[in-house]
Protein backbone atom coordinates (compact mmCIF):
# COMPACT_ATOMS: atom_id res chain seq x y z
CA UNK A 1 0.00 0.00 0.00
CA UNK A 2 1.29 3.86 -0.73
CA UNK A 3 1.94 6.17 1.96
CA UNK A 4 2.64 9.54 2.21
CA UNK A 5 6.16 9.58 3.99
CA UNK A 6 6.75 11.17 7.27
CA UNK A 7 7.26 15.02 6.86
CA UNK A 8 11.11 14.50 8.11
CA UNK A 9 11.29 11.82 5.52
CA UNK A 10 9.67 14.32 2.76
CA UNK A 11 12.59 16.75 4.50
CA UNK A 12 15.52 14.24 3.22
CA UNK A 13 13.67 13.75 0.06
CA UNK A 14 14.24 17.36 -0.18
CA UNK A 15 17.57 17.59 0.74
CA UNK A 16 18.78 15.00 -1.58
CA UNK A 17 17.61 16.75 -4.37
CA UNK A 18 19.47 20.09 -3.19
CA UNK A 19 22.81 18.47 -1.82
CA UNK A 20 23.36 16.06 -4.58
CA UNK A 21 21.86 18.14 -7.87
CA UNK A 22 21.32 21.45 -6.66
CA UNK A 23 17.57 21.38 -7.25
CA UNK A 24 15.44 23.81 -5.15
CA UNK A 25 12.59 22.53 -2.91
CA UNK A 26 10.68 25.15 -5.15
CA UNK A 27 10.59 22.30 -7.55
CA UNK A 28 9.10 20.11 -6.37
CA UNK A 29 6.44 22.52 -4.75
CA UNK A 30 2.68 20.88 -4.87
CA UNK A 31 3.98 17.31 -5.20
CA UNK A 32 2.90 15.44 -2.63
CA UNK A 33 5.66 12.02 -1.48
CA UNK A 34 4.61 8.62 -1.17
CA UNK A 35 6.67 5.70 -0.50
CA UNK A 36 5.97 1.89 -1.10
CA UNK A 37 9.06 -0.66 -0.37
CA UNK A 38 11.70 0.68 -2.11
CA UNK A 39 10.24 3.59 -3.94
CA UNK A 40 9.34 7.20 -3.49
CA UNK A 41 6.72 8.49 -5.77
CA UNK A 42 5.81 12.50 -5.95
CA UNK A 43 1.71 12.76 -7.06
CA UNK A 44 0.45 16.41 -7.73
CA UNK A 45 -1.10 17.24 -4.67
CA UNK A 46 -4.67 17.51 -5.84
CA UNK A 47 -7.72 17.98 -3.81
CA UNK A 48 -8.79 14.72 -2.99
CA UNK A 49 -5.87 12.94 -3.77
CA UNK A 50 -5.69 11.05 -0.37
CA UNK A 51 -8.94 10.06 -0.56
CA UNK A 52 -8.41 8.49 -4.05
CA UNK A 53 -5.31 6.17 -2.99
CA UNK A 54 -7.20 5.02 0.05
CA UNK A 55 -10.00 4.23 -2.02
CA UNK A 56 -8.64 1.91 -4.49
CA UNK A 57 -5.68 -0.79 -4.76
CA UNK A 58 -3.35 1.59 -6.52
CA UNK A 59 -0.49 0.10 -8.84
CA UNK A 60 1.58 3.27 -9.02
CA UNK A 61 0.45 7.28 -8.39
CA UNK A 62 2.53 10.07 -9.82
CA UNK A 63 5.91 9.48 -11.10
CA UNK A 64 8.47 7.31 -9.59
CA UNK A 65 11.19 9.85 -7.65
CA UNK A 66 13.55 7.72 -5.80
CA UNK A 67 14.52 4.49 -4.45
CA UNK A 68 16.35 2.99 -1.93
CA UNK A 69 19.48 1.15 -2.87
CA UNK A 70 21.57 -0.32 -0.37
CA UNK A 71 20.94 2.71 2.14
CA UNK A 72 21.59 5.07 -0.76
CA UNK A 73 18.94 7.21 -2.42
CA UNK A 74 19.21 6.31 -6.52
CA UNK A 75 17.05 8.90 -8.65
CA UNK A 76 15.64 8.00 -11.30
CA UNK A 77 15.91 8.70 -15.08
CA UNK A 78 12.04 9.81 -14.85
CA UNK A 79 12.77 12.25 -12.35
CA UNK A 80 16.28 13.89 -13.65
CA UNK A 81 14.27 14.90 -16.81
CA UNK A 82 11.12 16.17 -14.26
CA UNK A 83 13.64 18.05 -12.42
CA UNK A 84 15.73 18.72 -16.09
CA UNK A 85 15.90 22.30 -16.02
CA UNK A 86 17.01 22.58 -12.17
CA UNK A 87 19.47 20.19 -12.17
CA UNK A 88 23.22 21.79 -11.96
CA UNK A 89 25.18 19.28 -9.78
CA UNK A 90 26.92 16.27 -11.10
CA UNK A 91 25.87 16.36 -14.35
CA UNK A 92 28.32 14.56 -17.04
CA UNK A 93 28.31 15.71 -20.55
CA UNK A 94 28.15 13.08 -22.65
CA UNK A 95 30.15 13.66 -26.12
CA UNK A 96 28.83 12.44 -29.44
CA UNK A 97 31.07 9.79 -29.52
CA UNK A 98 30.29 8.64 -26.14
CA UNK A 99 26.44 8.04 -26.67
CA UNK A 100 26.39 4.84 -28.35
CA UNK A 101 29.13 3.12 -26.07
CA UNK A 102 26.66 4.55 -22.89
CA UNK A 103 23.51 3.31 -24.49
CA UNK A 104 24.85 -0.02 -24.93
CA UNK A 105 25.38 -0.54 -21.24
CA UNK A 106 29.47 -0.30 -21.41
CA UNK A 107 31.11 1.47 -18.43
CA UNK A 108 33.18 4.81 -19.80
CA UNK A 109 36.07 5.28 -18.24
CA UNK A 110 37.01 8.53 -16.53
CA UNK A 111 37.98 11.04 -15.20
CA UNK A 112 34.87 12.83 -14.05
CA UNK A 113 34.14 15.87 -12.28
CA UNK A 114 31.72 14.68 -10.25
CA UNK A 115 31.04 12.93 -6.78
CA UNK A 116 30.74 9.22 -7.04
CA UNK A 117 27.64 7.85 -6.49
CA UNK A 118 24.29 8.75 -8.40
CA UNK A 119 24.48 10.95 -11.19
CA UNK A 120 22.83 13.18 -14.15
CA UNK A 121 23.97 12.40 -17.48
CA UNK A 122 23.52 14.95 -19.96
CA UNK A 123 23.85 14.88 -23.65
CA UNK A 124 23.81 17.93 -26.39
CA UNK A 125 22.85 20.04 -23.31
CA UNK A 126 19.71 18.31 -22.12
CA UNK A 127 19.61 15.56 -19.67
CA UNK A 128 19.16 11.59 -20.54
CA UNK A 129 18.93 10.39 -17.61
CA UNK A 130 20.97 8.38 -14.83
CA UNK A 131 24.32 6.82 -15.01
CA UNK A 132 26.30 5.67 -11.88
CA UNK A 133 29.68 7.08 -11.25
CA UNK A 134 31.90 4.36 -9.52
CA UNK A 135 35.31 3.36 -9.28
CA UNK A 136 35.74 1.78 -12.73
CA UNK A 137 33.79 5.02 -14.47
CA UNK A 138 30.46 5.89 -15.25
CA UNK A 139 27.40 2.71 -16.60
CA UNK A 140 24.06 3.60 -17.49
CA UNK A 141 21.17 3.75 -15.10
CA UNK A 142 18.71 3.96 -17.81
CA UNK A 143 15.07 2.19 -18.26
CA UNK A 144 16.14 -0.93 -20.10
CA UNK A 145 13.09 -0.59 -22.20
CA UNK A 146 13.42 2.77 -22.79
CA UNK A 147 16.97 2.38 -24.41
CA UNK A 148 15.57 -0.85 -25.90
CA UNK A 149 13.01 1.35 -27.71
CA UNK A 150 15.56 3.83 -29.08
CA UNK A 151 18.09 1.36 -29.76
CA UNK A 152 15.73 -1.06 -31.38
CA UNK A 153 14.55 1.90 -33.99
CA UNK A 154 10.90 0.75 -32.90
CA UNK A 155 8.46 2.12 -31.00
CA UNK A 156 7.34 0.16 -27.75
CA UNK A 157 4.32 -1.97 -27.97
CA UNK A 158 1.07 -0.41 -28.01
CA UNK A 159 1.65 2.63 -29.23
CA UNK A 160 -1.94 4.45 -29.29
CA UNK A 161 -4.31 4.00 -32.58
CA UNK B 1 -11.80 -4.29 -51.36
CA UNK B 2 -12.24 -5.55 -47.56
CA UNK B 3 -14.50 -7.78 -47.52
CA UNK B 4 -15.55 -6.42 -43.88
CA UNK B 5 -16.32 -3.18 -45.32
CA UNK B 6 -19.24 -4.10 -47.42
CA UNK B 7 -22.07 -3.97 -45.17
CA UNK B 8 -21.30 -0.35 -44.97
CA UNK B 9 -21.77 0.17 -48.15
CA UNK B 10 -25.12 2.55 -47.20
CA UNK B 11 -24.19 4.37 -44.21
CA UNK B 12 -20.41 5.36 -45.11
CA UNK B 13 -20.90 8.59 -46.94
CA UNK B 14 -19.15 8.66 -50.61
CA UNK B 15 -18.19 5.18 -50.30
CA UNK B 16 -15.97 4.59 -53.41
CA UNK B 17 -13.54 7.54 -51.42
CA UNK B 18 -13.56 5.48 -48.15
CA UNK B 19 -12.61 2.78 -49.52
CA UNK B 20 -9.93 4.16 -51.93
CA UNK B 21 -8.93 5.95 -48.23
CA UNK B 22 -8.22 2.34 -46.13
CA UNK B 23 -6.13 1.31 -49.07
CA UNK B 24 -3.06 4.13 -48.56
CA UNK B 25 -1.12 3.97 -46.14
CA UNK B 26 -1.90 6.58 -43.29
CA UNK B 27 0.08 9.48 -42.09
CA UNK B 28 2.28 9.08 -38.54
CA UNK B 29 0.73 11.41 -36.42
CA UNK B 30 2.41 12.90 -32.59
CA UNK B 31 1.79 14.67 -30.12
CA UNK B 32 4.25 17.60 -28.37
CA UNK B 33 4.37 17.09 -24.50
CA UNK B 34 3.54 20.53 -23.62
CA UNK B 35 4.68 19.70 -20.04
CA UNK B 36 8.20 19.39 -21.36
CA UNK B 37 8.03 21.76 -24.25
CA UNK B 38 6.29 24.19 -26.25
CA UNK B 39 4.94 23.09 -29.39
CA UNK B 40 7.00 25.80 -31.72
CA UNK B 41 9.78 25.04 -29.63
CA UNK B 42 9.67 21.15 -30.40
CA UNK B 43 8.97 21.32 -34.11
CA UNK B 44 11.68 23.83 -34.38
CA UNK B 45 14.13 21.66 -32.37
CA UNK B 46 12.81 18.31 -33.98
CA UNK B 47 13.81 19.97 -37.37
CA UNK B 48 16.74 20.49 -36.00
CA UNK B 49 17.34 17.15 -35.62
CA UNK B 50 16.36 16.17 -39.59
CA UNK B 51 12.87 15.52 -38.29
CA UNK B 52 10.72 17.83 -40.37
CA UNK B 53 6.98 17.83 -39.01
CA UNK B 54 3.86 19.16 -40.80
CA UNK B 55 1.43 21.34 -38.27
CA UNK B 56 -2.34 20.02 -38.23
CA UNK B 57 -3.60 23.77 -37.60
CA UNK B 58 -6.84 22.14 -35.78
CA UNK B 59 -4.61 20.79 -32.36
CA UNK B 60 -1.64 23.29 -31.88
CA UNK B 61 0.22 20.44 -29.94
CA UNK B 62 -0.46 17.63 -33.05
CA UNK B 63 2.12 17.27 -35.74
CA UNK B 64 2.13 14.87 -39.07
CA UNK B 65 5.60 13.32 -39.47
CA UNK B 66 5.92 11.92 -43.13
CA UNK B 67 7.72 9.12 -43.93
CA UNK B 68 8.79 8.39 -40.58
CA UNK B 69 9.40 4.36 -40.09
CA UNK B 70 10.31 4.68 -36.56
CA UNK B 71 8.89 7.55 -34.39
CA UNK B 72 9.72 6.42 -31.42
CA UNK B 73 13.70 5.77 -31.54
CA UNK B 74 14.51 9.21 -31.25
CA UNK B 75 16.26 11.35 -28.48
CA UNK B 76 13.44 13.52 -28.21
CA UNK B 77 10.85 10.21 -27.98
CA UNK B 78 13.59 9.48 -25.24
CA UNK B 79 13.42 12.62 -23.12
CA UNK B 80 8.91 12.46 -23.39
CA UNK B 81 9.08 15.55 -25.55
CA UNK B 82 6.10 13.94 -27.65
CA UNK B 83 3.80 10.75 -27.82
CA UNK B 84 3.00 8.71 -31.18
CA UNK B 85 -0.83 9.00 -31.37
CA UNK B 86 -3.46 8.84 -33.80
CA UNK B 87 -4.87 11.78 -34.89
CA UNK B 88 -8.39 10.98 -34.31
CA UNK B 89 -7.28 9.22 -30.99
CA UNK B 90 -6.55 12.47 -29.67
CA UNK B 91 -10.39 13.62 -29.85
CA UNK B 92 -12.19 11.52 -26.98
CA UNK B 93 -9.37 13.63 -24.71
CA UNK B 94 -10.06 17.10 -26.26
CA UNK B 95 -13.87 16.06 -26.34
CA UNK B 96 -13.99 15.13 -22.76
CA UNK B 97 -12.78 18.49 -21.66
CA UNK B 98 -11.52 18.24 -18.51
CA UNK B 99 -10.59 20.93 -16.26
CA UNK B 100 -8.01 21.30 -13.32
CA UNK B 101 -8.81 20.24 -10.42
CA UNK B 102 -11.64 17.71 -11.25
CA UNK B 103 -11.32 13.79 -10.89
CA UNK B 104 -11.36 11.96 -14.08
CA UNK B 105 -11.66 8.32 -14.74
CA UNK B 106 -10.24 6.82 -17.45
CA UNK B 107 -11.52 3.02 -17.08
CA UNK B 108 -10.18 0.91 -19.78
CA UNK B 109 -6.86 3.31 -20.25
CA UNK B 110 -3.53 1.56 -21.53
CA UNK B 111 -1.68 1.82 -23.31
CA UNK B 112 -1.96 5.22 -22.17
CA UNK B 113 -2.15 7.93 -24.91
CA UNK B 114 -5.37 9.27 -23.88
CA UNK B 115 -4.50 9.56 -19.97
CA UNK B 116 -1.37 11.17 -20.70
CA UNK B 117 -2.85 13.36 -23.13
CA UNK B 118 -5.80 14.07 -20.01
CA UNK B 119 -2.81 15.18 -17.77
CA UNK B 120 -1.01 16.98 -20.86
CA UNK B 121 -4.27 18.64 -20.93
CA UNK B 122 -5.15 19.64 -17.52
CA UNK B 123 -1.10 20.93 -16.49
CA UNK B 124 -1.39 17.90 -14.17
CA UNK B 125 -3.40 19.48 -12.35
CA UNK B 126 -6.86 17.13 -12.36
CA UNK B 127 -6.55 13.73 -10.98
CA UNK B 128 -6.83 11.04 -13.30
CA UNK B 129 -7.32 7.44 -12.64
CA UNK B 130 -5.90 5.34 -15.38
CA UNK B 131 -7.49 1.58 -14.86
CA UNK B 132 -6.74 -1.41 -17.04
CA UNK B 133 -7.25 -5.38 -16.74
CA UNK B 134 -4.15 -6.15 -18.40
CA UNK B 135 -1.12 -5.87 -16.05
CA UNK B 136 0.89 -6.46 -19.72
CA UNK B 137 -0.74 -3.06 -20.84
CA UNK B 138 -0.62 -1.30 -17.81
CA UNK B 139 3.27 -1.48 -18.03
CA UNK B 140 2.91 0.00 -21.15
CA UNK B 141 0.81 3.05 -19.74
CA UNK B 142 3.09 3.50 -17.03
CA UNK B 143 6.10 3.45 -18.57
CA UNK B 144 4.60 6.43 -21.11
CA UNK B 145 3.68 8.12 -18.21
CA UNK B 146 7.00 8.55 -16.39
CA UNK B 147 8.73 8.97 -19.76
CA UNK B 148 6.33 11.95 -20.56
CA UNK B 149 7.00 13.21 -16.75
CA UNK B 150 2.66 12.91 -15.18
CA UNK B 151 2.49 13.44 -12.09
CA UNK B 152 -1.22 13.67 -11.87
CA UNK B 153 -2.12 9.84 -12.57
CA UNK B 154 -3.23 6.91 -10.85
CA UNK B 155 -3.02 3.47 -11.55
CA UNK B 156 -5.36 0.76 -10.74
CA UNK B 157 -6.08 -2.74 -12.07
CA UNK B 158 -9.64 -3.36 -12.10
CA UNK B 159 -12.13 -4.99 -14.47
CA UNK B 160 -14.04 -1.89 -16.29
CA UNK B 161 -17.02 -3.56 -15.48
CA UNK B 162 -16.00 -4.22 -11.54
CA UNK B 163 -14.38 -0.83 -10.96
CA UNK B 164 -15.49 -0.33 -7.29
CA UNK B 165 -18.05 1.90 -6.61
CA UNK B 166 -16.32 3.87 -3.61
CA UNK B 167 -16.44 7.37 -5.33
CA UNK B 168 -17.73 9.41 -8.03
CA UNK B 169 -15.82 10.96 -10.88
CA UNK B 170 -16.63 14.13 -12.66
CA UNK B 171 -15.91 13.40 -16.05
CA UNK B 172 -15.26 9.80 -17.41
CA UNK B 173 -13.36 8.79 -20.46
CA UNK B 174 -14.56 4.92 -21.63
CA UNK B 175 -12.68 3.78 -24.74
CA UNK B 176 -13.13 -0.20 -24.50
CA UNK B 177 -11.84 -3.29 -26.28
CA UNK B 178 -13.54 -3.09 -29.59
CA UNK B 179 -12.79 -5.15 -32.64
CA UNK B 180 -10.50 -1.95 -34.05
CA UNK B 181 -11.69 -2.05 -37.85
CA UNK B 182 -10.67 1.84 -37.75
CA UNK B 183 -7.41 0.87 -37.48
CA UNK B 184 -7.48 -0.88 -40.69
CA UNK B 185 -5.31 0.95 -43.21
CA UNK B 186 -2.68 -0.11 -45.67
CA UNK B 187 0.88 -0.77 -43.99
CA UNK B 188 -0.77 -0.83 -40.66
CA UNK B 189 -2.88 -3.90 -38.70
CA UNK B 190 -5.20 -5.99 -40.55
CA UNK B 191 -9.11 -6.00 -38.68
CA UNK B 192 -9.04 -8.62 -35.72
CA UNK B 193 -12.30 -10.16 -37.98
CA UNK B 194 -14.66 -9.64 -40.19
CA UNK B 195 -17.23 -11.57 -38.16
CA UNK B 196 -19.87 -9.20 -37.50
CA UNK B 197 -20.11 -12.05 -34.40
CA UNK B 198 -17.85 -10.79 -33.04
CA UNK B 199 -18.94 -7.27 -32.43
CA UNK B 200 -21.54 -8.85 -31.02
CA UNK B 201 -20.01 -10.58 -28.67
CA UNK B 202 -18.09 -7.17 -27.91
CA UNK B 203 -20.89 -5.36 -27.64
CA UNK B 204 -21.97 -7.41 -24.38
CA UNK B 205 -18.80 -6.07 -22.26
CA UNK B 206 -18.98 -2.58 -24.09
CA UNK B 207 -22.69 -2.44 -22.67
CA UNK B 208 -21.36 -3.55 -19.37
CA UNK B 209 -18.65 -1.10 -18.98
CA UNK B 210 -20.78 1.48 -19.82
CA UNK B 211 -23.53 0.95 -17.61
CA UNK B 212 -21.31 0.80 -14.85
CA UNK B 213 -19.01 3.76 -15.82
CA UNK B 214 -22.39 5.55 -15.62
CA UNK B 215 -22.70 4.56 -12.46
CA UNK B 216 -19.28 5.78 -11.47
CA UNK B 217 -19.43 9.53 -12.76
CA UNK B 218 -21.32 12.26 -10.73
CA UNK B 219 -25.07 13.04 -11.71
CA UNK B 220 -24.51 16.18 -14.37
CA UNK B 221 -21.15 14.83 -14.93
CA UNK B 222 -19.64 13.75 -18.62
CA UNK B 223 -18.76 10.52 -20.00
CA UNK B 224 -16.71 10.08 -23.52
CA UNK B 225 -17.03 6.93 -25.35
CA UNK B 226 -15.24 6.34 -27.92
CA UNK B 227 -13.85 3.56 -30.09
CA UNK B 228 -11.89 2.49 -33.22
CA UNK B 229 -14.83 0.61 -34.95
CA UNK B 230 -17.15 1.27 -37.95
CA UNK B 231 -19.75 -1.40 -36.47
CA UNK B 232 -22.69 0.07 -35.44
CA UNK B 233 -23.16 -3.27 -33.01
CA UNK B 234 -20.17 -1.75 -31.11
CA UNK B 235 -21.53 1.65 -31.45
CA UNK B 236 -24.92 3.16 -31.30
CA UNK B 237 -26.01 -0.07 -30.37
CA UNK B 238 -24.08 -0.13 -27.17
CA UNK B 239 -25.39 3.04 -26.14
CA UNK B 240 -28.97 3.03 -27.78
CA UNK B 241 -30.40 1.75 -24.55
CA UNK B 242 -28.16 3.83 -22.19
CA UNK B 243 -30.14 7.08 -23.77
CA UNK B 244 -33.48 4.86 -24.53
CA UNK B 245 -33.63 4.71 -20.65
CA UNK B 246 -32.41 8.00 -19.68
CA UNK B 247 -29.27 7.10 -18.01
CA UNK B 248 -27.84 9.49 -19.60
CA UNK B 249 -28.56 12.09 -22.77
CA UNK B 250 -26.27 12.49 -26.04
CA UNK B 251 -24.74 16.24 -26.23
CA UNK B 252 -23.54 17.77 -29.09
CA UNK B 253 -19.64 17.21 -30.27
CA UNK B 254 -17.55 20.46 -30.81
CA UNK B 255 -14.58 19.46 -33.08
CA UNK B 256 -13.30 21.15 -35.90
CA UNK B 257 -12.66 17.87 -38.14
CA UNK B 258 -15.42 16.80 -40.40
CA UNK B 259 -16.80 13.88 -39.56
CA UNK B 260 -20.69 11.94 -40.54
CA UNK B 261 -22.99 11.98 -37.60
CA UNK B 262 -24.03 8.88 -35.50
CA UNK B 263 -26.56 6.52 -37.19
CA UNK B 264 -30.30 6.34 -36.01
CA UNK B 265 -30.59 2.87 -38.00
CA UNK B 266 -29.10 0.11 -38.83
CA UNK B 267 -29.98 -3.31 -40.60
CA UNK B 268 -33.91 -2.98 -39.41
CA UNK B 269 -32.84 -1.32 -36.11
CA UNK B 270 -34.13 2.19 -34.83
CA UNK B 271 -31.91 3.66 -32.46
CA UNK B 272 -32.71 6.75 -30.04
CA UNK B 273 -32.86 9.85 -32.44
CA UNK B 274 -30.17 11.70 -30.39
CA UNK B 275 -27.78 9.64 -31.44
CA UNK B 276 -27.06 11.37 -34.69
CA UNK B 277 -25.00 14.32 -31.89
CA UNK B 278 -22.56 11.00 -32.12
CA UNK B 279 -19.27 11.32 -34.50
CA UNK B 280 -18.18 9.00 -36.88
CA UNK B 281 -14.80 9.95 -38.10
CA UNK B 282 -13.45 8.10 -41.12
CA UNK B 283 -10.20 7.75 -43.09
CA UNK B 284 -11.40 10.03 -46.39
CA UNK B 285 -12.76 12.83 -44.34
CA UNK B 286 -9.66 12.78 -41.73
CA UNK B 287 -6.70 11.40 -42.60
CA UNK B 288 -6.30 9.07 -39.60
CA UNK B 289 -7.95 5.83 -37.78
CA UNK B 290 -11.20 5.63 -38.25
CA UNK B 291 -12.73 6.50 -34.83
CA UNK B 292 -16.83 6.71 -33.67
CA UNK B 293 -17.10 9.22 -30.65
CA UNK B 294 -19.95 10.00 -28.22
CA UNK B 295 -20.29 12.43 -25.40
CA UNK B 296 -23.23 11.74 -23.02
CA UNK B 297 -23.93 13.46 -19.62
CA UNK B 298 -25.72 11.85 -16.90
CA UNK B 299 -28.77 13.52 -15.28
CA UNK B 300 -28.02 15.81 -12.66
Amino acid sequence: MLVSVSPGEAQEILEYWSRRFGVPGTMLEGLRFLTRGKTVWAIADVAGVQETLTAFKVEAAGLPLLRKRGGHWKPTTAALLLLEDAIVKNVVELSPARLDPFLHGQVLPGPFLTDRGYVAVRYEGKILGCALHGEAGLRSQLPRAWVDALMSGRPQRGEDE
Amino acid sequence: MVPAFERYRDIIPDFSSFLKAVEIRPPTHIRANTLRVESDKFRQAMAEQGYPLAPVTEIPEAFRWESVENPGSTLEYFRGWYQVQGLTSMLPALILDAQAGEHLLDLCAAPGGKATYLAQLTRNQALIVANDVSHRRIGILRSHSDRLGITSIIVTRYRGQSFPMRMRFARILLDPPCSAEGTYRVGARTPLTEDPEVSRRLQRLQQMLVTHGLKLLRPGGTLVYSTCTYAPEENEAVLHPVVEEGRAELIPIETPFPYAPGLESWNGHRFHPSLKLAARFYPHLVNSWGFFIARLRKPG
